[in-house]
């Protein structure tokens, strides 16, 4: 049944991880009987494993609901799900221009988080109608009253009528869907004009090819349409447009201004079909693209290696899998002394790293081994060229370097206020310049930094969690680069330069840090036949240094009676233990090695 | 000689059991011991060699191991003779009975000597009362020079005596006293074992009183040092010897030369297998079969056991043993070249050996080397 725009209603639901996005996703398909009670698991519309697992939303969903109000007027609901995460930040955004509302979903016992504010600025910012929905009201430690006033404090919207729910126990479901319909605006849009369709996500399926979703903004696409993705210029044909039901998809004769939905069109490449591009019609096509696209770039990178050398073309191809349905992944072949074949990664942010990391692991059941993370450092060079580095390989001849700079942050760092005193601490350690606080509630405060981002990069919100008991959320942008007093710090293993385990550093850090590096690599590298040397170098100058002693006794004394098994099982052993060792030079190191200089504040 | 087989006769019997000793052992008695005989010379008379018999038959070695071989004195005639009626025992046969002190041993000594023994290896251990009684043995420093008289005087004059290093306490001066005990006993043979602490052993629990590596390491490098200086040259990790006097059977481990273990817990290389018999006497009555030890007789094993000998690894004889036995030692001799310039092994032309430091080491350098 084909709907009028003013029975249309498109949305997306903002919250903060642990809040209750999905659960209420859940009851929303169930209340409008969008699943089939026998098909109802849940978080069901995030269906990764990891998703399911970390409580959190990694790739932008689309479901299509049917709802028909007391009065009996039916309605077609679209409920964009959109990633939570800062590293997502773009992807959100486009998710919330392809809305006209959202529902702000705010647990009773906790208040306001730094993501969720972020991301409700940014709804405000596009001219979202927000609905406030105050979650969790059953469990014993809710206080609505306190969580309503703060909604209109912090955010300014009224929360008089704001439904007061309990997702998990399906209480008030119903007032959620009525709000929607009520207060966010019908969409508008000519299905007369020239088509204009915003992407806002794509995936890789194994038979249709990229599977592109958008919203209709204008004109109208159906099946047959020759497009024309505006900002790569590549044309497709449209086999198949539809909506996404909540199980199943659902093929139709065409969408309109308004509608979102789903198109396939033989797109090999989800890079032919970014997030933020605008669709529209190879005949007839629009003059200006929808506004707001841009390339997103790599913020984070690392290198990832396999543990064993042997899996190099197993790693390519599961990051080539991956890139499938990520076109922000970025990687190229690397090769490292130490660590052998592999490949230089580029990541929206550190979640978005972490993530590629276990998907590596968990779905393609690869060992990996990860340098430490590292940003894009700028170098004005004497010859007047800007370099700009993202691997501290590359770090140029600091002879040459007039300036340096490096990204910083606007940080936001939200908790109670008792660990005020905490948080200026550890941001002070990260370098961070203090702009502001302000009281967000009684006992809650918004602390505002700016930090640079290889500080954050590096274990932050590790270091935020443990020094606030995990109370503390914390939220950042990048604002810009800034001139910063950085050098290289080398590490070497028994004189040779161990290349994966260099890292670019603030000035005043080196030292600690070095001391650091030196110390965890003296705990995790097992005593060799001969004594190793570690030495922690800024260019050719030594400023940490430790030694791994010699083994003095591994032997087995007694070889007696003939019985020469217990010899044969110790060798197996070792042989087992030296599969898990990187032979670099003349030392072997483990893996874990590797691993404990990334987490230096342990 | 090289055609010859060593046989090892495991005698499973202690009185008490020493703290650190995880061997085969149950308490004894009359009837059990004379039970124990029969089934010896029962497994010995009917030991098959499936046809592919040592060449000759003949066996050059014969060990009486423990337990405590010393307990078994009436029946040593006995099973040798049997012995002597399966395999074809030379005149110069080396016949050794391992002894603990702290008894009497003239009658056990004076009927070994009778039925041919002409070798005994003395469990001295150590010549300070604090550490022997760490290791909870029953005998003092007076009952270890008892025995060896003993030995010396019922004709036996090939004499070993063991000693233990890594004792809690020990010192090198107290390591020094006990090397000097048992130089002055006039033995031609010594075994320096470093103290483990073995899981199943009582031991284990107070393993963290054991010294740490490095004063072991030192411990060993000392005695290594200073049997050398005394004539006493070392020819295995833990094998000192005045020249010639070295044990032609525990060799016979080391080269991979072919050995056939009787009784429970004893370990046999015969025929290019290695097997063993369940460490149960009950099975050992019952008349068990023997357990294959797996896979053996490459050229790992070889080095592994050749590397524990002063002489080490020859060329010559991989190229005699394995097809590509030549070019597997140059590989190894390559990889040995770091551990050469560090002082822990010695490579020359055609020869691959560990240093004293070398042995302290050996499980980490086969780690390296294989």
């Amino acid at each position: 049944m084909e709907y009028p725009q003013s029975n249309i209603r498109n949305f997306c639901i903002i919250a903060h991880i642990d809040h209750g996005k999905s659960t209420l996703a859940d009851r929303l398909l169930e209340v409008t009987q969008s699943v089939a009670d026998r098909d109802m698991e849940e978080q069901l519309l995030d269906s990764m494993d990891l998703e399911r697992e970390r409580g959190i939303t990694i790739k932008a969903h689309a479901v299509t609901l049917y709802y028909k109000d007391v009065d009996g007027r039916e309605y077609e609901l679209n409920l964009i799900d959109t990633p939570g995460h800062v590293d997502f930040n773009y992807e959100v955004s486009r998710s919330l221009a392809a809305c006209e509302g959202a529902v702000l979903v705010v647990d009773a016992t906790q208040g306001i988080e730094a993501q969720t504010l972020a991301n409700t600025y940014l709804a405000v910012d596009h001219g979202l109608e927000i609905i406030p929905v105050i979650n969790k009201i059953d469990l014993p430690s809710a206080d609505p009253e306190r969580v309503a006033e703060e909604i209109e404090d912090i955010i300014g919207i009224p929360t008089a009528g704001a439904p007061r729910v309990s997702a998990k126990s399906g209480v008030n479901i119903e007032q959620v869907l009525r709000a929607v319909v009520t207060q966010i605006p019908a969409p508008s849009g000519d299905a007369g004009a020239p088509l204009k369709a915003l992407v806002f996500d794509s995936y890789y399926d194994a038979y249709k090819g990229v599977v592109v979703l958008f919203r209709v903004m204008e004109g109208k696409i159906a099946p047959g349409l020759r497009i024309r993705m505006m900002a790569t210029g590549a044309e497709y044909d449209v086999l198949e447009v539809g909506r996404r039901g909540a199980v199943s998809i659902e093929p139709c004769g065409g969408l309109t201004a308004g509608e979102v939905g789903y198109l396939a069109a033989s797109i090999k490449n989800v890079a032919d079909a970014r997030v933020g591009d605008t669709i529209t019609a190879a005949q007839n096509p629009a003059n200006r693209p929808l506004p707001g696209y841009r390339k997103v770039n790599s913020v984070v990178f690392c290198g990832i290696y396999p543990a064993d050398g042997a899996k190099y073309p197993e790693m390519r191809e599961a990051l080539e899998k991956l890139q499938l349905s990520d076109a922000s992944l970025l990687f190229e072949p690397e090769t490292s002394q130490a660590l052998g074949f592999g490949f230089r990664c580029g990541f929206l942010g550190l979640l978005h790293m972490e993530i590629i990391e276990e998907r590596l692991e968990r779905e393609y059941n690869l060992d990996i081994i990860t340098t430490a993370p590292s940003v894009v450092y700028r170098f004005n060079m004497t010859s007047g060229q800007t370099l700009e580095v993202d691997n501290p390989t590359n770090y140029p001849d600091p002879a040459h370097i007039v300036t340096a700079e490096e990204p910083v942050c606007d940080v936001h760092i939200f908790s109670p206020s008792e660990y005020v005193g905490n948080i200026m601490e550890l941001a002070q350690e990260r370098r961070g310049v203090f702009r502001d606080m302000q009281y967000t509630g009684k006992e809650r405060v918004d602390i505002h930094y700016t930090l640079p981002l290889n500080e954050i990069v590096y274990d932050f919100f590790d270091a935020l969690k443990s020094r606030t008991k995990g109370y503390a959320s914390y939220d950042y942008e990048l604002k810009g680069y800034e001139k910063s007093n950085l050098v290289k710090l080398d590490v070497l293993l028994n004189g040779d330069i161990v290349d994966a385990l260099s890292f670019v550093v603030h000035n005043d850090k080196a030292y600690p840090r070095a001391r650091r590096i030196a110390e965890k690599l003296k705990d995790n590298i097992p005593r060799q036949l001969f004594e190793v040397p570690i030495q922690v170098a800024v260019g050719g100058k030594v400023i940490a240094r430790e030694t791994v002693k010699a083994v003095r006794k591994d032997v087995l004394a007694k070889c007696y009676g003939g019985d020469i098994t217990r010899k044969k099982k110790l060798l197996e052993k070792q042989k087992e233990g030296k599969k898990k060792m990187r032979q670099i030079g003349s030392v072997e190191v483990p893996q874990e090695a590797f691993m404990a200089v990334l987490k230096l504040d342990e | 000689m090289s055609e010859c087989v060593g046989i090892y006769i495991h005698i499973p019997f202690c009185v008490r059991k020493c703290g650190y000793c995880d061997f085969y052992s149950v308490s004894p008695n009359a009837d059990l011991l004379s039970r124990y005989k029969n089934a010896l010379l029962r497994e010995i008379a009917n030991f098959s060699d499936g046809g592919v018999s040592a060449k000759s038959g003949v066996a050059d070695t014969l060990y009486f191991g423990g337990g405590t071989p010393s307990l078994f004195g009436e029946y040593l005639a006995e099973v040798t003779a049997a012995v002597r009626g399966r395999f074809c025992l030379p005149e110069n046969a080396e016949i050794t009975l391992e002894a603990n002190p702290g008894v009497n041993l003239n009658p056990v000594f004076e009927a070994a000597a009778s039925a041919g023994v002409n070798r005994v290896s003395v469990g001295v251990q150590s010549a300070h009362p604090g550490e022997l009684d760490f290791l909870s043995r029953a005998h003092s420093r007076n009952g270890a020079q008892a025995a060896v008289l003993a030995a010396r005087a019922s004709g036996i004059h090939n004499l070993s005596a063991d000693v233990m290093l890594g004792i809690p306490g020990q010192t090198e001066e107290t390591l020094r006293q006990t090397l000097d005990f048992c130089l002055g006993l006039d033995i031609c043979h010594l075994s320096a074992y470093i103290l483990k602490a073995e899981p199943s052993t009582p031991l284990y629990a107070r393993r963290h009183s054991l010294p740490s590596g490095d004063e072991t390491a030192e411990l060993y490098l000392f005695a290594c040092e200073y049997l050398e200086c005394r004539g006493l040259n070392q020819y295995e990790i833990s094998n000192f010897a005045r020249p010639g006097s070295e044990c032609r059977h525990n060799l016979k481990y080391w080269r991979c030369r072919e050995y056939i273990g009787f009784g429970p817990a004893a370990h046999s290389f015969f025929a290019g297998e290695r097997f063993n018999n369940i460490p149960s006497l009950d099975a050992y009555f019952s008349g068990a079969p023997r357990r294959s030890d797996g896979v053996c007789g490459g050229f790992e094993e070889f080095t592994v056991l050749a590397l524990r000998l002063t002489r080490g690894l020859c060329k010559t004889e991989c190229e005699r043993r394995f097809p590509d036995g030549g070019e597997r030692f140059e590989r190894l001799a390559r990889k040995a070249e770091p551990l050469a310039e560090t002082g822990l092994v010695v490579l020359e032309e055609g020869r691959i050996a560990l240093t004293p430091r070398g042995f302290l080491v050996q499980n980490a350098v086969l780690g390296r080397l294989l």
